[in-house]
């Protein structure tokens, strides 16, 4: 009687214990997974800092040039004000999705005034020849691709963390902890900038549609 | 201290390790055998049953915690709170860790690690963690770049770096995973009296016996953790304490500055937080940081590190013990004396024109041109200097990095610290310098894979590449490391495959290529490709003769010179292998430095005592005239690198020998 006690209390122990450090492990892997995703922001972040410091200096210039444009200047800038202080904010906390979302959305309507304001200084033939506009450009063109290039990693860091919490049974642990989905870093409207790198992106997703299947 | 020796050092207290581990099981389960005997008598099935039970349990956690750990260090930074630091960031506190860890990663020939700051901690204190020098991170507390200098905070990175070079972290990581069994225990226990107590009140009367039995055994089972957490500490603390006294000895070898090591525990030992850590898993790490994470327990000998004053007092034999005279220095006057430190005012705005940068007309630091001055050939005395040389720092190799780096120009330096810079400043070094036509290709399957802005930046960086110090280049691909290895996964196979195709455009392997990619490829694979099984190990170099004779005929083709030249080198290496192997009389004909590769990666499964022997017959083969080359001196770097050793820069230790 007490050794059936004994045993199966030891049994039952086991499975306790298995459990137990399963469910530890599927908990620090996301956690895990989590982290190296918002680690991946990190130079993201700087070099969009980067972008956000070079597109007042390139404005200030423009200025000088593109006297009836102020209206789209203007438009630069403040697009320029919300994107950077969105940034910050994610830098703050990587992990929060509203955030990523919101600065999503404020890196892609500076991106629609900064397309205007390019397709506008074609009319201003002296502008494009200043030797400043053009070195501003060029590092601005430089900072741009720089991040497009790191936005792959972190994407594919995004994905491989989306992938875990949506699994069964993690998805039993993520939503007892609340993990949250994690946002893309999608920029639409592209420029020359970085087309290659997106094209074999887009690929990918093409790709990973075709597995779901 | 000799790093081979150190190695098999390391190996041997993983053995002992292990046996207090068997140890402490056996104890933990006598301990549950006779209390449950007590309460039901005893009999042989029990006592078998308990037995095996406990060892279940035990090691289930460990192999877990081991599977968890296995990926290395970046786990357990990010298990402590840690946040990676961006090798570009721009905050000024983290910008003066980061130039002070990549001195040292340059100076010890190490990768350099990737650096986590665990922002809610502000107590001082640090630690290092990893398996090999390709994973190790560094992780250091908020508190720790807020309060130290410079000096003081060289003097803690260099305790850790000796850990790294010590091979202390991988016997941390072991440790670890040791542990977690023998306390996971306690943490069972609490659990099943949990579960026990509960359902005993509200099951009914016939339950409530048999939750009530639960709920005992959940109590022996924690008692049996109680014992199991004091084993485990005790275990630690033997391990550990020795360990921080002779890191410690080391970081004043490496910086030969006691007072930055000193000050950094005086002010440990005068702030109210200390060195301790609020993280909850700090029990689990603590035999890993630099300083003590845990409250004092009653039992100082299960204390993971010796105490403090005795720290101090052997650094600063004046000490008095009286901390209340140490300044801690108030954050606005901090920030000021911060920014100064950035090693160089990077000033993004103004675009360098190529080759007009500062790399012309900037002053050489002192030690840079003294050596260029020895028209970059280095005395060589006797090979064993040179394998002496692997896994030790002087305050000569630190001074060589600060003023290589010093001597960068801040274009090529800022591109160590992006990943897209990274890769043109890799592909800038690869671009072949004597053939237009060969370039154009080359830059045309750049632009193939990465875009045209790689080829603008690769360029660019191509006419500082031209400029810069031949000594600073394998240097540098060190920095770069930690850059790449923030690459997606797809990007990291182009760079790959572009790497192989860039150094074979010329249809000829030169040693400077070979011995960059080799590094590039090396340090950056673990990150991106999973560890495979580590292959049992090799005692005796008889087994490895062809590649032995490999190893050393390539060698002596690289020395370079006629046959008889060749053939002298050749049998001057093998002279220094004599006693452990006997290998043919004659280098073998070709020089194919894919075969050299190959026979590489078989060697680099020896023991530490025959890598030694590997090293003294490659630094005999390559000085048989008793003078290295600089490309000679990079080449042996290069295969004492693929062997695991990494060895500081040749150049200065030799200068420093003669």
């Amino acid at each position: 009687m007490v050794t059936l006690l004994i045993s199966s209390v030891c049994i039952l122990l086991l499975v306790a214990v298995s459990l137990f450090l399963w469910g530890m492990s599927v908990y620090n892997g996301l956690i895990q997974k989590r982290n190296s995703k918002d680690n991946n922001y990190s130079q993201i972040g700087i070099q969009l800092t980067r972008k956000y410091e070079l597109i007042p200096n390139l404005v200030k210039i423009a200025k000088g040039y593109m006297k009836h444009e102020s209206s789209t200047l203007e438009a630069v800038i403040q697009a320029r004000n919300q994107a950077a202080s969105a940034n910050s904010a994610v830098s703050q906390n990587p992990s929060d999705p509203e955030a990523m979302k919101s600065m999503v959305a404020a890196e892609n309507s500076l991106g629609g005034v900064m397309g205007r304001l390019f397709a506008l200084t074609e009319s201003y033939p002296d502008l494009k020849a200043n030797e400043n506009m053009m070195q501003l450009t060029e590092e601005l063109t430089s900072t741009e691709n720089k991040v497009t290039f790191s936005r792959q990693a972190f994407n594919d860091s995004v994905m491989t963390y989306n992938n875990a919490i949506q699994q069964f049974p993690n998805n039993m642990i993520a939503g007892y902890f609340k993990f949250e989905e994690g946002v893309f870093f999608e920029v639409e409207g592209l420029g020359d900038v970085g087309k290659a790198v997106i094209t074999s992106e887009q690929k990918k997703s093409l790709d990973l549609d075709f597995d779901d299947m | 201290m000799d790093f081979f020796e150190n190695q098999r050092k390391a190996k041997k207290k993983t053995s002992l390790l292990v046996f207090f581990f068997l140890l402490g099981l056996l104890f933990i389960t006598t301990i549950i055998e006779l209390i449950i005997g007590a309460i039901f008598g005893f009999s042989i099935g029990l006592v078998l049953l308990v037995l095996f039970g406990t060892a279940l349990v035990v090691g289930l956690a460990s192999l877990y915690k081991t599977n968890e750990l296995k990926t290395g260090g970046a786990v357990i930074a990010q298990m402590m709170g840690g946040q990676l630091v961006s090798p570009s960031t721009t905050h000024p506190e983290e910008r003066k860790l980061m130039n002070v860890i990549e001195e040292m990663a340059i100076a010890s020939s190490v990768p350099m690690p990737e650096v986590y700051v665990m922002q809610n901690e502000e107590g001082i204190n640090a630690f290092a963690a990893g398996f090999t020098v390709d994973d190790a991170v560094i992780g250091v507390t908020a508190g720790c770049i807020y309060h130290l200098s410079r000096d003081e905070l060289q003097g803690v990175m260099a305790h850790e770096f000796s850990h790294i070079l010590n091979q202390d972290m991988r016997l941390n990581i072991k440790l670890m995973a040791i542990v977690f069994g023998l306390i996971v225990l306690a943490v069972i226990g609490r659990i099943v009296v949990d579960i026990g107590f509960s359902a005993g009140r509200s099951g009914g009367r016939e339950g409530g016996a048999a939750a009530l039995g639960l709920g005992v055994i959940g109590l022996v089972i924690m008692l049996a953790g109680f014992f199991g957490e004091f084993m485990g500490n005790m275990i630690k603390s033997a391990v550990s304490r020795q360990r921080e006294y002779l890191a410690d000895s080391s970081a004043v070898q490496f910086t030969r500055n006691p007072e930055g090591l000193s000050g950094a525990l005086k002010k440990i030992g005068a702030m109210s937080e200390g060195s301790l850590l609020k993280s909850p898993r700090t029990a689990e790490a603590s035999h890993m940081f630099f300083g003590n994470g845990l409250k004092q327990s009653w039992f100082s000998f299960t204390s993971t590190h010796p105490p403090l004053i005795k720290r101090i007092e052997l650094l600063d034999p004046q000490f008095n013990g009286d901390f209340s005279d140490v300044a801690l220095r108030e954050m606005e006057v901090n920030k000021n004396l911060e920014v100064n430190d950035i090693r160089k005012s990077s000033d993004h705005s103004s675009i360098k024109i190529p080759g007009v940068g500062d790399a012309f007309g900037q002053a050489m630091p002192p030690v840079i041109s003294g050596l260029a001055a020895a028209g970059q050939s280095i005395r060589i005395d006797s090979p064993s200097d040179v394998a002496n040389s692997v896994g030790s720092l002087t305050r000569e190799h630190v001074d060589f990095a600060v003023a290589l780096l010093k001597s960068l120009p801040t274009a090529v330096s800022d591109a160590t610290r992006d990943t897209f810079d990274s890769c043109a400043l890799i592909f800038s070094m690869l671009l072949d310098q004597e053939s237009e036509e060969i370039r154009n290709i080359q830059n045309q399957k750049i632009e193939e894979v990465f875009g045209e802005q790689m080829v603008r930046s690769t360029e660019r960086l191509y006419c500082y590449i031209l400029e810069i110090d031949p000594r600073a280049k394998l240097p540098v691909s060190e920095l770069v490391v930690n850059s790449l290895r923030r690459l997606a996964k797809d990007q990291y196979n182009d760079f790959i495959d572009l790497l192989e195709f860039l150094v074979a455009a010329d249809d000829q392997m030169d040693l400077f290529e070979f011995s960059l990619s080799k590094l590039v490829v090396r340090h950056l694979e673990p990150h991106f490709v999973p560890r495979k099984k580590p292959v049992a190990q090799l005692y005796s170099l008889k087994k490895v003769v062809s590649e032995c004779e490999t190893l050393l005929s390539g060698l002596a083709h690289a020395a370079g010179g006629d046959e008889i030249l060749v053939q002298e080198a050749y049998v001057s290496g093998r002279e220094a292998l004599r006693g452990e192997v006997e290998i043919g009389d004659k280098p073998i004909d070709s020089f194919d430095l894919d075969l050299l590769d190959q026979a590489l990666t078989t060697l680099a499964t020896c023991a530490p005592p025959q890598k030694r022997k590997l090293i003294e017959a490659a630094a005999a083969t390559v000085g048989a005239d008793g003078f290295l080359q600089l490309n000679e001196a990079e080449l042996l770097r290069a295969i004492a690198d693929s062997l695991g050793c990494p060895m500081p820069s040749l150049a200065i230790s030799m200068e420093a020998a003669a």
